[in-house]
């Protein structure tokens, strides 16, 4: 009995990390030294070139992808499970009802300048990032914290914000409500700290020309649309279990141009694959693909016939066969899903399947005839996506497919970026392509889509009981009941009211030579860059 | 010489060159292939057949759609004709969708993933495994035992040097027949597999075999098939309607605003001349792209919109070198000789200076229209080209078609030889003509 | 002189014209795909002045220029857009320059060809030629190139642009400047060809000179009048139009910061890019037509 509460104990104080914070790093570690024989230098494709790399402003993948390595949050990623672990506090506890947490940052932490971090930098960079003036798009981030978004939105003082450094290492945060997924939320760039006074030093060229930070690796040099190169940092707290010493990110913003660099040997690693490609590039030895925590839908507008009624929304749904697309257009292993949120390689959700006969017959209950049958025609429907080869593909694959199921007529229209993000803001439009990737690992970041007036929304869809629902789901604490409720949502989205036509999860596609280890595959395409080391 | 207008006498000039000729031939023939195409080709260039993805010139598969239904009551959903009576028998195989994966040897050990789903998968049984997709092992797997993931591959399951291996387990596949008897282009019995049904859907990948009243029905793509499966024959000459008409058009707007507005900056002169020419440097400078995308966006996307836009950029070069010949000519003694005759200005930029400018302003109005259409292949490949009713112009073809070098050549060759072939031939010939037209040549 | 005087008031209606035609096209300079705090579009605006009345953006633009600031880039978040041009235009200049050296000198002698060799086959040829490299787009030579010279034969580079590694300049000037090659070389020849008929000519092979003599001693530097005529808009093209060939080859040129703030509807560096491109052109036009009173005796007056 005794033994039994003693290991309970034990394990609680091993679960709060205070035992080995770093124990689960071991595992993601090369196993003997094979490694230091090669040169650690690696070379990828980060794509673009970044718009900035200062961790509140940035908004991208491959804006992340450096700063996850620039910089480190309070906690990070295991990049296997995807599970927030201890990396600038070393470990944290939550009250009962998880509105007050409190991390204890590392002693050893250091930023690049040789300055110990402390827990005022992350008071200063949170309020920073909510600072209205600053610009951050993704503040927003922040606002589980009680006090954030009323000053975000100038409605408050920054002083109540609920961030305190209770002493040089220990930081105390409250919710304004509990938030399951604020872990999560804490591992993301925006939380990220920066230096304040290198900021208000340099202003908006300090992450050019002064970037101090607390990550694993700093800056060395940045050609603009040519290289930015890093190095190990030679003041990180676990400087010495860093194997790679150089990364140099090029920018290839071109597919062909990336295939072309990795055939050549010159990149380590491109995450982005040519699609009309696909079929040479999977017989690469070096190609990989993975689920990634992302959706490829279709809005309806609701606001305008036909697609004001459900029942159209469900004929379309129903009438769209999304093994087609996946198999003869994506052809990389994209699964087919009617459901919204994306889930692991095996799981199945909620949503209506390929079926012609059930389509037709919604097509029917609305006053609409089927193919070839009298009756009212379905009106014109104008289809809009913005300028890809793939997005045109499998908009001009599912226009004939709705045309044989449905008898729908659709317009083609090809808009150019600004213009089509324009337009759907705007509702000017019948179908639009889109695309959700998740911001964090948990399905509110794709259910908050359906929210009457979400700026992400864009359907004009509109229903009292989500919105009262998804409220709910956000503040439920017990696992068990908000599961039940996230699928009561999902339900409505994709089997009921139908604003959105899932077709497919995303994968990930990427070239990844044979001597890189440690970059692990996971849903999120998120890789820490002290796993990654080279050997032959 | 001998006598005749000079006009007869450039034709026959042109007739006995024999580049000229040749160069006329290519221009006609494509011309009147582009303009036929609807009539030319069985295949719709918009409708994809997304099974065959991108097949060889010369492939040829059964003529069927991608859904096909037989049902008793209503009309064959089949092939691309509409069938009124007979009798038409489908060889079909019904099986589900194969299951492939990838092998991959990494650091010495197997990697086993599966496409459908791109999950990593820990043990593969081989039985039923073929290799696709590689050159030289195309056949069984070959391994008896189950593989393993993070294990070393069984010896000899890869040959040395390689890395990868694409395998296929398909499910058996159950043939079956599917019979139907039409009468006044309605189905009016049906059998599947010899037994009496009222209704049969097959999806297109999995018919083998189509027989309308005993004949095989078969489609040939002789230029081969695009990535969705469409004809690349069709595509490449409908593209060249919307090539071929963005190209005239924009030239013909451009060499008319061009020449005159030229020829007017150099006749004026002084300051207007320079206001004139001032205005054409910021016309210039102006970012064409915004432009266009403003157009496209303001109108719409419409075809005579592109010309305009297009044919607005190229008459700033056309005018600039009118300008500069009428310059040079009107230092020259006929001219002076002209104005001190009292001849009014316009006409002697109408009768003498543009005459003499002939040869330049069809010289560069030749090559205007490789121009045109090259600008135009040029927004196509950014994704803002013409597209009418899922039909692409050249330039959307051979970006796409770029796009695929080394793995579908074919579908970058049938559109940018088609195009290079007729711009070449247009320039020759415009070339030729100068030569003839020119009057300062006819000695 | 007075076209020199005038080119200020060309770039100043230039501006004007693009600040109104930047207005007018639909589009969001600030946020992308994920929509956007209010309040945080709000500060933006407010930060990049765009808040003002449109006459007083213009304004406060041009009071900029004047003092040499051409505004913050808002897709590069603040930073300085003569910083982002002192960045890239070097690199284009360079790409430009060795596209222009390669198109002039493989131009000029297509068409000398053509035009000595006047109605034999040899002219066809050199037409026939000529007429190639201008049909054929950037986006297929472009990877043809690459994938032949680079991925099969592996002689060159097949992307990247690096001042220590010289053989990476080759391909994307080669590709550049194939269209001019093409256009160069039609200029060239029918410009001598005109040329070749003149009376001075006729004297000298009176004279008994020979044909080639007569052709790059006589008539070459007249004939190629077309072809400076020409050399405005081919450097102006070149130094920013070449979008294609920078984005293939990954050259960290002005051309895709150029095409790209149109799309990103980066106000300042839209403004700031066509400025520039503006300056080059007008220069160049005057410069060209310097050089085309120099060599065209016909012109001066």
């Amino acid at each position: 009995m005794i033994r039994a509460a003693v290991l309970a104990l034990l394990a609680g104080v091993l679960a709060a990390g205070e035992a080995d914070p770093d124990g689960w790093r071991a595992d993601l570690r090369p196993r003997d030294d094979a490694w230091k024989a090669v040169p650690q230098r690696f070379v990828f494709n980060n794509e673009s070139e970044p718009q900035s790399l200062d961790p509140a402003l940035m908004t991208g993948v491959l804006e992340s992808r450096l700063a996850m390595a620039l910089f480190e949050g309070l906690a990070m990623r295991d990049p296997r499970t995807l599970e927030p672990r201890p990396a600038a506090a070393r470990r944290w506890e939550s009250d009962a009802a998880g509105l007050v947490w409190t991390f204890h940052l590392r002693p050893e932490g250091r930023w690049s300048d040789g300055q110990p971090v402390i827990a005022q930098d992350f008071v200063l960079s949170w309020r920073r990032a909510l600072d209205p003036a600053t610009g951050s798009e993704y503040a927003g981030m922040l606002y589980p914290i009680r006090g954030a978004e009323a000053y975000h939105r100038g409605q408050g003082p920054a002083d109540a914000v609920a961030v305190r450094a209770v002493d040089q290492l220990t930081l105390r945060v409250e919710l304004h409500g509990p938030c399951p997924w604020f872990l999560d939320l804490v591992t993301f760039h925006t939380l990220y700290p920066v230096r304040t006074d290198v900021v208000a030093a340099h202003g908006a060229a300090w992450t050019r020309t002064a970037l101090v930070g607390n990550g694993p690796f700093t800056l060395a040099a940045w050609e603009p649309r040519s290289s930015i190169v890093l190095e190990r940092s030679a003041t990180y707290w676990d400087r010495e279990r860093v194997p790679l010493e150089r990364i140099t990110a090029r920018p290839v913003d071109d597919l062909e141009a990336a295939w072309s660099l990795f055939q050549a040997g010159e990149l380590h690693w491109t995450p982005a694959i040519p699609a009309a490609r696909i079929d040479d590039i999977k017989r690469h030895p070096d190609f990989i693909a993975t689920p990634y925590f992302g959706t490829y839908y279709f809005r309806f507008n609701c606001t305008r016939p036909p697609f004001d009624d459900a029942r159209i929304r469900r004929a379309f749904v129903r009438g769209t066969d999304r093994e087609r697309v996946t198999r003869f257009i994506t052809r990389s292993g994209e699964v087919p899903a009617p459901w919204f949120v994306p889930r692991g390689p095996q799981a199945r959700g909620p949503g209506l399947a390929f079926d012609v006969e059930a389509a037709r017959a919604e097509l029917a209950a609305a006053g609409y005839a089927a193919p070839g049958k009298p009756g009212r025609p379905l009106p014109p429907v104008v289809l809009l996506y913005n300028t890809s080869e793939n997005h045109k593909a499998i908009a001009e694959h599912l226009a004939q497919q709705w045309q044989e199921h449905l008898g729908a007529e659709i317009r083609l229209e090809n808009a150019e970026w600004k213009v089509y993000l324009d337009r759907m803001k705007n509702l000017d439009y019948g179908l639009a392509r889109s695309a959700w990737i998740g911001d964090y690992l948990d399905s509110n970041t794709f259910l908050e889509l359906g929210r009457t007036g979400d700026g992400n929304n864009r359907t004009g869809w509109s229903d009292p009981e989500y919105d009262r629902l998804l409220a709910a789901s956000q503040i439920e604490t017990d696992p068990e009941r908000r599961r039940t409720m996230l699928d009561r949502l999902e339900r409505i989205l994709v089997e009921e009211q139908c604003p959105v036509l899932p077709v497919y999860t995303y994968v990930n596609k990427a070239l990844v030579r044979e001597e890189v280890h440690g970059l692990h595959q996971n849903l999120l395409d998120h890789h820490p860059w002290q796993f990654i080391w080279l050997e032959p | 010489m001998t006598g005749g207008s000079p006009g007869i006498l450039a034709l026959r000039r042109l007739v006995g060159d024999r580049l000229a000729l040749a160069a006329f031939v290519v221009v006609t023939a494509i011309t009147a292939a582009c303009v036929a195409a609807p009539w030319m080709s069985p295949c719709p260039p918009d409708q994809g057949r997304v099974w065959l993805g991108a097949l060889p010139p010369g492939a040829s598969h059964p003529d069927v759609r991608e859904r096909n239904v037989l049902a008793v009551g209503m009309s064959p959903v089949l092939t691309v004709d509409r069938i009124e009576a007979g009798r038409i028998e489908v060889a079909v195989r019904r099986a589900a969708p194969p299951e492939d994966y990838l092998l991959q040897l990494r650091q010495g050990r197997l990697r086993i993933m599966r496409e459908a789903g791109a999950e990593q998968i820990p043990v593969l049984d081989p039985a039923g495994a073929e290799i696709v997709n590689h050159p030289l092992r195309r056949g069984p797997l070959g391994a008896s035992a189950a593989l393993r993931a993070g294990e070393p591959p069984p010896p000899g399951l890869f040959a040395p040097g390689e890395r990868v291996l694409q395998v296929r387990i398909a499910p058996p596949a159950v043939p079956g027949t599917v019979a139907a008897t039409v009468v006044g282009g309605l189905v009016t019995a049906l059998t599947v597999d010899g037994r009496p049904a009222t209704t049969a859907a097959m999806a297109g990948e999995n018919v083998d075999r189509v027989l309308v009243n005993g004949r095989e029905r078969i489609l040939v793509h002789p230029l081969g098939t695009d990535l969705q499966g469409r004809d690349m024959l069709a595509r490449v000459l409908h593209g060249g309607r919307i090539s071929l008409l963005v190209g005239i058009v924009a030239t013909l707007v451009s060499v008319v605003i061009g020449t005159l507005y030229g020829a007017a900056a150099a006749w004026l002169g002084g300051r207007a001349d320079r206001l004139m020419m001032g205005a054409v440097d910021v016309l210039y400078a102006l970012p064409f792209l915004l432009l266009v995308i403003l157009l496209l966006v303001l109108f719409g996307r419409s075809l005579l919109l592109l010309f305009a836009a297009l044919g607005a950029v190229q008459w700033l070069t056309q005018a600039r070198i009118v300008r500069a010949a009428v310059l040079s000519l009107t230092a020259r003694d006929f001219v002076t000789a002209a104005r001190a005759a009292g001849i009014p200005g316009s006409r002697i930029v109408v009768r003498h200076l543009l005459p003499n400018c002939t040869g330049v302003i069809i010289a560069y109005g030749a090559l205007t229209v490789p121009m045109v259409i090259m600008e135009e292949s040029f927004l196509a490949f950014i994704g803002l080209g013409v597209q009418a009713g899922g039909v692409d112009s050249w330039g959307g073809l051979i970006s796409a078609g770029a796009g695929t070098i080394g793995q579908a050549d074919w579908m970058l060759i049938a559109p940018a030889a088609t195009m290079v072939l007729l711009l070449t031939a247009l320039t020759v010939l415009g070339d030729r003509l100068r030569d003839v037209l020119d009057p300062r040549q006819s000695r | 002189m007075k076209r020199l005087l005038q080119a200020p008031l060309v770039i100043l209606v230039l501006l004007a014209t693009t600040f109104l035609l930047v207005q007018a096209v639909p589009g969001d300079p600030f946020g992308g795909e994920r929509a956007m705090d209010p309040q945080v579009r709000a500060a933006l605006v407010s930060h990049y002045g765009l808040d003002r009345s449109v006459p007083e953006q213009f304004l406060r633009y041009l009071a900029g220029v004047a003092t040499g600031d051409l505004g913050p880039s808002i897709a590069h978040k603040g930073r300085p857009v003569t910083e982002i041009i002192a960045e890239h235009l070097p690199k284009s200049a360079l790409l430009g320059g060795l596209a222009l050296l390669f198109a002039l000198s493989a131009g000029i002698i297509l068409g000398t060809i053509g035009a000595l060799a006047r109605r034999t086959p040899l002219d066809g040829a050199t037409l026939v030629v000529a007429v190639l490299c201008l049909s054929v787009p950037p986006f297929v030579v472009g990877p043809i190139l690459a994938l032949v010279l680079g991925i099969h034969w592996g002689w060159l580079p097949v992307a990247g642009w690096d001042t220590a590694r010289p053989a990476t300049f080759i391909l994307p000037a080669i590709t550049l400047g194939l269209p001019f090659v093409g256009r160069i070389a039609r200029l060239t020849r029918n410009g001598l060809h005109e040329v070749m008929d003149a009376d001075f000519i006729r004297t000298a092979r009176a004279k008994g000179a020979g044909e080639w003599r007569i052709a790059i001693r006589h008539a070459l530097p007249l004939g190629l009048v077309p072809v400076v005529g020409y050399l405005g808009p081919a450097i102006a093209y070149l130094l920013t139009g070449s979008l294609v060939v920078e984005r293939f080859f990954q050259v960290p040129g002005l051309g895709r910061e150029f095409v790209e703030s149109a799309t990103n509807r980066d106000i300042p560096l839209i403004l700031g890019t066509v400025l520039l491109y503006g300056v080059v052109i007008v220069v160049c036009n005057l410069l060209s037509d310097l050089a085309h009173g120099l060599v065209d005796p016909r012109v001066r007056r």
